[in-house]
């Protein structure tokens, strides 16, 4: 597979979307010679593939049967994944931590820019807004230059780059009055926005107009789009229910259509959108199954599992990921006429570390501490990199 | 399975059965435990509790202690009965781990002998709670703290019951925090007290036992109230009671920490070796502290293997894994993916045991549940770089004399804690510290009274004596006026 191929498909995504045929053949396509160009180029990787049975050039391939990789291993700094050089890598991508160790991804050009394809293409199938469209973006977060590494902040701003963008997250501090002043401007004078950004500060932002101003109406085709969930915020996380209403209140909408959530993690090299109805897509290029917890079996949709994505946009690495997110999968044709599968994210992993007064081999006492302060010392205690976050 | 268990909440004594008020956890399987919801009027009845324990002798509380055993003992006996079966319906735990476990704890304050070991271990002398001992030229007793709040883990039904007997046996009120985890060991071991001696007896009349959630306003009033307090938990749970803890008041935290095993494969028998070390691996599915993570061995793996294999089997019949949750499930699955990624050997039964031959550097995360991460080495020094004061025990065979004492040398002078033979973690001997201390320290006030100043013991002679008191009065020495008033003129030695 290369890239054109793929570039192919976001050109007639809408066409694919359309067919159940042609989505799934399109599927099977791109994942095999995916697969197929990780198996060339990854030694580590084919060496894992062949050690589990797997003959990559039978007629009989199937997409569930490509090994995954567990998404705690980019966690593991010393595990080779890639399948290009270092030299191709132009963006070693990061995990924010906040729910564990720090996840590192390499990602080339190709890469990369398949993402961005991605994204736009996504753009006008599910919010029908075209690449050079007159939005003001208004992201909650930090520009791309500030978000670093850091791929949260670097999707957020990757989805606004082809509009008129504002950022709202300087060196760590969030300006919400600055912000809210900027959406009366827009709103005022009849403009049409995207506000951008993760589901907490998106409640806020709504609790603080709803107080303030009680309302500040959108105009057009506007959208609030949030990505990257409540993390760290989970503790004071509404269901998805209350926070659209909360939303539709401040904004005067009627219904949902206009509020829209994403999908994405730093090992996903795709973001998955929603349709009208609130439910998240798989674009053609990527498979989703849900699976048995205890076995990695696959377990029959509409039943809850780990998800597991195979994303073939990703070639500088495999990115065949089992996530640590519950969720439950359905390949019925949706009430929005696409056809392909959907997935409903319904809550995450519990840590191992809830378990037990054994101490794991990662974390110990230096959690609170500056690590390499303490008078004793160990493997456990140099690892930088390999920290929790408690 | 849909079952629904009704158990109480303890307060001073009084069992207190769910009626319209009860918390309610869910567990795996349908199980749904209520138990009486902790209120204000509790914990206003524990506050103001002022039942005092000082004045009963050890022998009473021993025998408070030993009448409960005999009857824990007995395999019909109705409470042990039910405590089995809601414990294995709610821990997860096999019957076969907490029936061992209730028969520990039982044979242990069966003896009325060890309990006065135990003191005599960790408080210098057996008598010293219930009479002034001489020590030097002082008098020392030990008087209880007050009322000792306990904030208990479920992961080793034992330790639970260690906890309060501790507290018992120091002649404190005990008040306890049931977790959700287990909320069956710890009150039914006192229920079993209460029911066995009588609710009137004051020991009876002194233990208290409740639920509430962590964020609870009610467990940080019952913190606040307490004279001493005992948490068991990991890190993050340990630190957040510290903060609620007024000055002054003893804190015994009872963190996470993480224990190896080390076996000298060119001189032992390989069956011996293999038996223990399966044994130790698989007590609690090694969720407790002293459960080998790692094995570090000197000689070559692959044969010693083979007996690991066989002897994980036969334990896995005889105290067999508990029900695991999904997630603890795949942990292990996603461990043992990256062993296989990373080329390692990974022997296994399916997720009841797993042996991974890795690279001691490169093994990041442990997911538990019988899992053991065999790393070969030639010395105890090539140990050294993953010890630290994390580190509680590091279990050794063969148990050779010069062996040991080497090893032990140099890996507690790294930060560890305890060195054992292998296959005895869980079975430590009299006379044992706990993660580095003895914690009955922490119970009790080592209050101190005087000798006469007339007692000038093993000091030196009488003028020695006078010519130091003149000193410290500030008074010139052989000052006339100080004559006779300090010393009487029988003088003790």
């Amino acid at each position: 597979m290369d890239t054109l191929e793929l570039w192919e498909v976001h050109q007639n995504l809408s066409e694919i979307y359309g067919s159940n045929d042609l989505y799934e053949s399109t599927k099977h396509s791109l994942i095999h010679g995916n697969f197929l160009f990780h198996m060339e180029n990854n030694k580590q990787y084919a060496s894992y593939v062949n050690s589990s049975g797997i003959n990559a050039h039978s007629n009989k391939f199937k997409i569930e049967q490509i090994p995954l990789l567990p998404s705690g291993f980019f966690k593991a700094i010393d595990l080779n994944l890639n399948s290009c050089s270092s030299e191709q890598v132009i963006k070693t991508c990061t995990s924010s931590g906040t729910m564990g160790s720090i996840s590192r991804v390499d990602r080339d050009e190709d890469t990369l820019s398949n993402f961005f394809s991605s994204v736009s293409s996504s753009f006008e199938i599910f919010y029908g807004l075209k690449r050079s469209g007159n939005h003001k973006v208004l992201v909650l977060g930090p520009s791309n230059e500030e978000a670093g590494n850091l791929w949260f902040s670097y999707v957020l701003s990757s989805m606004a780059l082809q509009f008129e963008t504002y950022f709202y997250e300087t060196n760590g501090v969030f300006e919400y009055n600055k912000l809210i002043n900027k959406i009366i401007e827009l709103s005022s004078k009849s403009e049409e926005m995207l506000i951008i950004g993760p589901p907490f500060r998106i409640f806020d932002l709504s609790e603080r107009i709803k107080e303030e101003y009680k309302q500040i109406p959108f105009y057009g085709n506007s959208y609030i789009i949030s990505g990257g969930g409540w993390k760290i915020h989970s503790s004071r996380s509404v269901n998805r229910e209350s926070y659209n209403e909360t939303v539709r209140s401040a904004f005067g909408l009627e219904d949902n259509f206009r509020i829209r959530d994403s999908y994405n993690m730093v090992e996903l090299n795709t973001v998955i959108n929603e349709c009208e109805f609130n439910l998240k897509h798989i674009p053609p290029w990527m498979d989703v199954i849900a699976r048995d917890p205890r076995t990695n079996d696959i377990l029959p949709d509409g039943n809850e599992g780990l998800l597991s994505f195979i994303d073939s946009s990703s070639l500088s690495y495999p990115c065949y990921i089992l996530t640590e997110d519950y969720g439950v999968v359905s390949n019925d044709r949706c009430k929005c006429g696409n056809y392909g599968k959907r997935i409903e994210i319904t809550k995450r992993m519990e840590k191992v570390e809830a378990r037990g007064c054994a101490l794991k081999m990662s974390n110990g006492s230096h959690v609170s501490e500056i690590p390499g302060t303490r008078y004793f010392d160990s493997q456990f205690r140099i690892q930088d990199n390999s920290y929790e976050n408690d | 399975m849909n079952k629904v268990i009704e158990i109480p909440i303890i307060v001073c004594g009084k069992l207190i059965y769910p009626e319209d008020e009860y918390t309610e956890i869910a567990y795996s399987g349908g199980v749904k435990v209520r138990i009486t919801k902790f209120t204000d009027e509790h914990a206003k009845a524990i506050e103001s509790n002022r039942e005092k324990l000082h004045d009963i002798p050890l022998h009473e509380v021993t025998g408070y202690l030993s009448n409960f055993a005999v009857e824990f003992m007995k395999e019909d006996n109705p409470i042990r009965l039910e405590a089995i079966e809601f414990a294995c319906a709610t821990t997860g735990y096999s019957k076969e781990t907490m029936a061992r476990d209730y028969f520990i704890i039982a044979e242990y304050v069966l003896h009325r002998h060890i309990p006065y070991n135990l003191v005599e271990a960790e408080l210098g002398d057996s008598r010293i709670l219930d009479n002034w001992v001489t020590n030097q030229v002082a008098r020392i007793k030990a008087f209880p703290r007050g009322r000792a709040f306990h904030v208990l883990v479920g992961n080793v039904p034992l330790a639970s019951m260690y906890s309060i007997f501790r507290s018992i046996l120091t002649k404190n009120q005990t008040v306890v925090k049931l977790p959700s985890r287990d909320l069956i060991s710890g009150l039914y071991f006192m229920k079993a007290l209460i029911e066995v001696n009588g609710p009137e007896h004051p020991i009876s009349r002194s233990l208290s036992a409740f639920y509430c959630s962590t964020n609870d306003k009610l467990l940080d009033r019952v913190i606040r109230s307490a004279d001493m307090v005992c948490a068991w938990g990991k890190g993050s749970s340990l630190k957040a009671i510290k903060e609620k803890i007024p000055h002054s008041i003893p804190y015994l935290e009872q963190g996470p920490k993480r224990s190896f095993s080390f076996i000298d494969l060119n001189n032992c028998d390989f069956d011996k070796a293999a038996i223990r070390i399966a044994h130790d691996i698989s007590i609690y599915d090694q969720e407790a502290c002293f459960c080998p993570q790692r094995l570090f061995v000197i000689g070559d793996t692959s044969k010693f293997v083979k007996h690991m294999q066989k002897w994980l089997d036969w334990q896995f019949e005889s105290l067999p894994k508990g029900n695991c949750s999904p997630d603890s499930e795949s942990h292990l699955n996603r461990v043992k993916m990256e062993a296989k990624y990373r080329g390692w050997e990974v022997f296994e039964n399916k997720n009841n045991w797993s042996i991974i031959i890795a690279d001691p550097y490169k093994v990041s995360e442990h997911p538990l549940g019988r899992t053991i991460f065999v790393h070969q080495v030639n010395s105890v020094d090539d140990i050294l770089p993953f010890i630290d004061d994390d580190t509680q025990t590091i279990s050794i065979y063969p148990y050779r004399d010069d062996f040991v004492r080497d090893a032990a040398n140099k890996l507690c002078s790294h930060g560890a804690s305890r060195i054992c033979e292998v296959g005895v973690v869980n079975y430590p001997r009299e006379g044992f510290t706990w993660d580095g201390m003895y914690p009955l320290n922490y119970f009790v006030r080592l209050s101190y009274m005087d000798e006469n100043v007339n007692t000038i013991y093993k000091y030196g002679r009488k003028q020695d004596a006078e010519w130091y008191m003149h000193n410290v009065y500030g008074n010139p020495i052989n000052n006339e006026a100080m004559e006779g008033l300090v010393f009487d003129e029988k003088v003790h030695y």
